[in-house]
């Protein structure tokens, strides 16, 4: 094999497995969406959050950051409930422009709240010997596991959701919920509560998907935009309320960033968004929902 | 009651339909000696003055676009910074082609509403939370863009040309004007915009597409013409801040601190009026004046207060007060009053009766008019004093003189039935049949006791 078409395959490989990390984030969004019809635009922050709560826990307990994981997910967890509760579960009885109103205020709190707290410099979590481990594919391919372990913990995430949905009697009433709430609750499906659970479990993936970020590159306090920018163009370019077409969404974009960083590493992010905006151009329900679906979601103008 | 009959159409129905009141000419008096003080400003305080002055202009300009953007048509946009940018390096773009710097923000304002056409084709697909970030995607693109492009001076910025023809303080007075000019057209603008049919279908597109599409409103036009106004706006109001800074740099510009302003602004404010956005940026720039030392913590409580105004005040600053009070100095919607107060006052002035309505449409005679409730049965009308006739009992208008009932309807009185030996049904003081008008008294079986006629 020549080294012209091995650095290609390589960054297509490279592109997958990041594609996993932006899927990772973006299922929360698109859990969230599909469920509450709320569009969460502090989940980006929240991701980095959750980063900056491993941080501290790995820094005072002196572990790597996967030791901590078992405290961390409760912890978001409750955190997204009580949000819910407190915050979105009322803003949806405002209207529609009401949650996403509440959610920029509560992006720009967080964000702001991290600088107090944490200053604006880049950190980076402490992986442990994973962070540094990789392997060899073929002569110049190499994957470093922590990549594989991303990609791998979105798939676990999304067909764990998709289990839970599915098969579950919580993933019954969740969709019974997010079809029609009003006739959910007649038939005595307790709404509030599953909402905050649903919150709960999308804050959960957050920062789980914020430990993997953090870990693999650093992370700042205003790096949150940039990341829900990510996740939501995941969930478009994948189709709305579709759980495996973020993940394919999330690869197209990590493909994309990663062949065109392979030419020029400027163009890579805009090159992220031209793809996003031309999905848009072509086919604004996404690649694996159809029109229908996306705009009885409400997704769709 | 009254249109079941068919006899009486709305217009013709004795209440007066407006949307201009005393209160409103006030405040555009009041408004218009405001603007007066802020032109001469450069002559009275000079430079000291201007520069605040200039942000609080910007504020007052960017949340009224926001406005028109989110509160009319429903379109929450966190990408306006965008259109400040496209605004601000369009300035740039023009000026160093040798176009003289303030009319280049009518042209930044132009380019930027060319700009956001493909744009809103693109964004408009979307709706609610969905289109509030792929606006930030396209603020993003805008800016890499930007970044990407040496001509336009990369990451490091360029400094906008063709201002060194003036001197200094003419320079701060010219750009304060054109901000002062900028901010007037933004909030007239919308003002007049949204007062045209235009808001109407607006505010039904925002609060419901499916049910306004239903009703005849063309909601993508719609949308699409209220994206492309503020956008247009946001661009002059780029260029502006171009010129203020004398700077151009895409991270400023860029910025999406602006679109936290401007949300905070008109959520503090009142999302849906047009003197919110105005009292929000009042709000902010003190804000700003008073806590930008503490640095995030500023931001911190933007944030705060707009999550707290959304869910506990949703209507604003101003809409409690105009809950509170009644104002609106700024009236958009049409109110209905049961009279025209100053036809009604005039009439008294004249030495009239208390006037029910205004002259006659047909022939201009004042008094009792077309629209006019009878004051016997409150059934008819007049149409006007010319021709006084009740369509209603055929009675005159002319107030009857006060006279007692007849003996029969006085109550324990056999009535007309008993007459015939039946026994009178009525409990109250009065017989129900005494109720209406008596000369100029109205009589009710609730009325209190001086009211009643005389016992005989």
């Amino acid at each position: 094999m020549t080294g012209f078409v091995t650095t290609w395959i390589n960054a297509v490989i490279q592109g997958m497995l990041l594609g996993g990390q932006y899927a990772l984030i973006a299922c929360g969004l698109s859990l969230t969406f599909g469920v509450m019809r709320i569009v969460n635009l502090a989940h980006g922050d929240l991701a980095v959050c959750g980063a900056y709560l491993g941080l501290v826990l790995s820094t005072a307990l002196g572990v790597p950051v996967w030791v901590v994981l078992p405290l961390l997910l409760p912890g978001a967890f409750v955190v997204g409930a009580v949000l819910q509760m407190l915050l979105l579960g009322p803003s949806l009885r405002h209207g529609v422009l009401a949650p996403v109103l509440v959610t920029f205020g509560l992006s720009v709190m967080i964000e702001n709240l991290l600088q107090v707290a944490a200053t604006s410099d880049p950190r980076g979590l402490n992986g442990g010997s994973l962070a540094v481990a990789s392997f060899r594919i073929t002569g110049k391919i190499t994957v470093s596991w922590l990549f594989v372990c991303a990609f791998a913990a979105a798939v676990v995430v999304l067909s764990g959701l998709q289990i839970l949905l599915s098969r579950t009697s919580w993933g019954r009433k969740v969709r019974a919920t997010a079809d029609d709430p009003d006739t959910a609750r007649l038939v005595g499906i307790r709404v509030l509560p599953l909402f905050a659970t649903v919150a709960g479990v999308a804050v959960g993936t957050a920062a789980l998907a914020g430990v993997f970020i953090g870990t693999i590159g650093t992370f700042d306090p205003f790096a949150g935009s940039g990341t829900l920018i990510f996740a939501f163009e995941a969930v478009v370019i994948g189709g709305i309320g579709s759980l495996w077409g973020t993940l394919a969404g999330g690869m197209a974009l990590g493909i994309t960033q990663s062949v065109v960083g392979q030419v020029n590493q400027a163009y890579a992010v805009l090159a992220v968004h031209l793809l996003f905006l031309a999905v848009l151009a072509i086919r604004p329900a996404g690649l694996f929902t159809s029109h229908q679906e996306a705009r009885e979601a409400g997704a769709l103008g | 009651m009254r249109a079941a009959t068919g006899q009486v159409a709305w217009a013709e129905a004795p209440v007066a339909v407006s949307r201009w009141s005393r209160t409103a000419s006030w405040f555009a008096v009041l408004a218009a000696v405001v603007v007066l003080v802020l032109v001469a400003v450069p002559y009275v305080w000079g430079g000291p003055a201007e520069q605040p002055l200039i942000t609080l202009l910007t504020f007052v300009a960017m949340a009224s676009l926001w406005n028109l953007l989110a509160g009319f048509s429903g379109l929450t946009s966190f990408g306006q910074h965008a259109y400040l940018g496209v605004g601000a390096y369009a300035l740039y773009l023009v000026a160093a082609h040798g176009v003289n710097p303030l009319a280049g923000i009518v042209c930044a304002g132009v380019a930027a509403c060319v700009v956001s056409l493909p744009v809103s084709v693109l964004v408009l697909r979307l709706s609610g939370g969905y289109f509030a970030v792929a606006t930030l995607v396209i603020a993003a693109v805008f800016q890499i863009a930007v970044t990407l492009s040496p001509s336009v001076g990369g990451t490091t910025g360029v400094s906008v040309p063709g201002l060194a023809v003036y001197g200094p303080v003419l320079r701060e007075a010219l750009i304060y004007w054109a901000t002062l000019a900028v901010a007037v057209v933004c909030v007239a603008g919308v003002y007049l915009l949204v007062r045209r049919v235009f808001g109407l279908d607006a505010r039904a597109a925002g609060s419901d597409p499916v049910a306004a599409a239903s009703a005849g409103v063309r909601v993508r036009r719609i949308r699409r013409l209220a994206y492309l106004m503020a956008a247009g706006g946001a661009g002059a109001v780029g260029a502006v801040i171009a010129l203020q800074t004398l700077y151009v740099e895409p991270t400023s510009v860029f910025n999406i601190q602006y679109s936290v302003y401007m949300l905070f602004m008109v959520l503090i404010g009142g999302i849906g009026t047009i003197e919110g956005p105005v009292l929000g940026a009042l709000v902010l720039f003190a804000l700003q004046e008073s806590l930008s030392a503490y640095g995030a913590w500023y931001l911190v409580v933007v944030g705060a207060a707009a999550v707290i105004a959304t869910l506990v005040f949703s209507r604003g600053l101003w809409g409690l007060a105009s809950d509170r009070f009644g104002w609106s100095l700024l009236p958009v919607g049409y109110q209905v009053s049961k009279v025209r107060p100053l036809a009604s006052k005039l009439w008294k002035l004249a030495g009239g009766a208390a006037c029910r309505g205004s002259p006659c449409c047909a022939c201009r005679v004042p008094g009792w008019s077309r629209g006019s409730w009878c004051a016997r049965c409150s059934r008819g009308e007049f149409r006007c004093s010319a021709a006084i006739r009740c369509t209603g009992c055929g009675g005159s208008p002319r107030p009857a003189p006060m006279r007692p009932p007849p003996w029969w309807l006085w109550r324990g009185s056999p009535g007309p039935e008993s007459m015939s030996g039946l026994p009178r049904l009525s409990a109250g003081r009065f017989s129900s049949r005494w109720s209406g008008w008596h000369g100029t008294v109205r009589v009710s079986p609730r009325s209190p006791w001086w009211l009643a006629p005389p016992r005989r």
